[in-house]
């Protein structure tokens, strides 16, 4: 029976080291570089739509920022129709159950150029992106994607996919 | 300890052959997922947020996965089963070691251990409950105790080898067999003097 040879163990890692390093010559991958979210965003003015069974004061345009972005005004911007709704949790999360028209988009989808999905979307429609909530850092690094191919109206979702269905909101799968 | 000395029998090899098979196969699998796309592994492994240059990513990104793919199809054949199992055993504990950080960290983060390589077979009836046991959607104790088998496995196969049915052992034992160590035939020059 053969014993565990230390030459062979070597040569398996020079040939992993060989392979990968021609694999990576051939196909270079380039990360996107992020910093801290920025703090100096402004509230941006929206007009949310009056919806009859929302249960909320309608109003006719207000401030929205993140912070002040909560279920019941998310609910009425999806009810309104003009919204660019972008889930960034990953594909097996999106496809268990995802906000109503959302649009699946993660950042490995900007790797290879800007997604073609952005092509269907005026870049001044309001964008809200979600993510799994919590400590969930892809809605923000979506979001600096999105507004590097001129998406200026992005809003973050904070609560995300949890304090959607905390709310009671629908889901709907693809 | 004896037990190491002796070579693995029938029922002992047929296990190296599960665990190769299996073990050594998942991992192949999950290698190949992850080089279909090595930015969105990159990703995966910054979300880890461990102390590494982000020079370091898009190397591992390549290193990880070819790793996988060379050791794990090493281990199918069962040829150099040892090394290649020492070569997954030392990645696994490596995984893990990340993965308890993780857990420590409290961070909501997908393993991306097999990459895309079981997404399809979610909504398989059955399958998908192993699908999601194999490449879950977030890291939890689930996540150790399934790398907590794979190191069973691997270092199975460093301990014992690749048993009677691996490739290399047919070459072993055919250089071993009495045939060939018959003293009636002719002997080389040097072995005679």
């Amino acid at each position: 029976m053969a014993g565990f040879c230390p030459y062979r163990f070597v040569a398996i890692g020079f040939v992993i080291l060989s392979v990968s390093a021609v694999d990576g010559s051939l196909r270079p991958v380039t990360l996107p570089k992020f910093g801290e979210p920025r703090a100096d965003r402004q509230p941006l003015a929206v007009s949310i739509p009056v919806s009859e069974d929302a249960g909320a004061e309608p109003a006719a345009a207000t401030e929205l920022s993140d912070d002040t972005l909560t279920a019941p005004i998310l609910r009425q911007l999806i009810d309104g129709g003009s919204l660019f709704l972008v889930d960034a949790r990953i594909p097996a999360e999106f496809e268990a159950g995802h906000l109503p028209y959302a649009v699946n988009l993660t950042l490995p989808d900007f790797l290879a150029g800007r997604p073609e999905v952005l092509d269907f979307h005026d870049p001044s429609t309001l964008t809200v992106v979600y993510c799994g909530g919590g400590d969930c850092d892809s809605s923000e690094k979506v979001r600096e994607m999105l507004e590097s191919y001129g998406f200026q109206s992005v809003l973050v979702y904070k609560e995300g996919f949890p304090g959607w269905i905390a709310h009671g909101g629908e889901l709907m799968t693809p | 300890m004896s037990f190491l000395r002796n070579p693995p029998g029938t029922p002992e090899s047929a296990f190296l052959l599960f665990c190769r098979l299996v073990f050594g196969g998942l991992l192949l699998l999950a290698g190949g997922g992850k080089l279909m796309n090595p930015g969105a592994f990159a990703l995966a492994i910054d979300a880890f947020k461990l102390p590494l240059p982000p020079e370091a990513l898009p190397v591992l990104a390549f290193v990880i996965p070819w790793a996988e793919v060379i050791a794990g199809a090493l281990l199918v054949v069962g040829w150099a089963s040892r090394e290649a199992a020492a070569v997954l055993f030392a990645m696994m504990l490596g995984f893990t070691g990340g993965i308890i950080s993780v857990i420590a960290r409290d961070l909501p983060i997908d393993c991306g251990c097999f990459g895309n390589t079981f997404d399809g077979l979610r909504r398989v009836p059955l399958l998908g409950g192993v699908a999601k046991f194999l490449s879950g959607d977030q890291i939890s104790m689930t996540t150790v105790l399934r790398n907590a088998t794979f190191l069973g496995a691997f270092l199975a196969v460093l301990l014992r080898g690749g048993g009677r049915f691996a490739l290399e052992s047919s070459r072993v034992s055919r250089a071993d067999s009495p045939a060939s160590r018959d003293e009636s035939l002719p002997q080389p020059e040097a072995a005679r003097t």
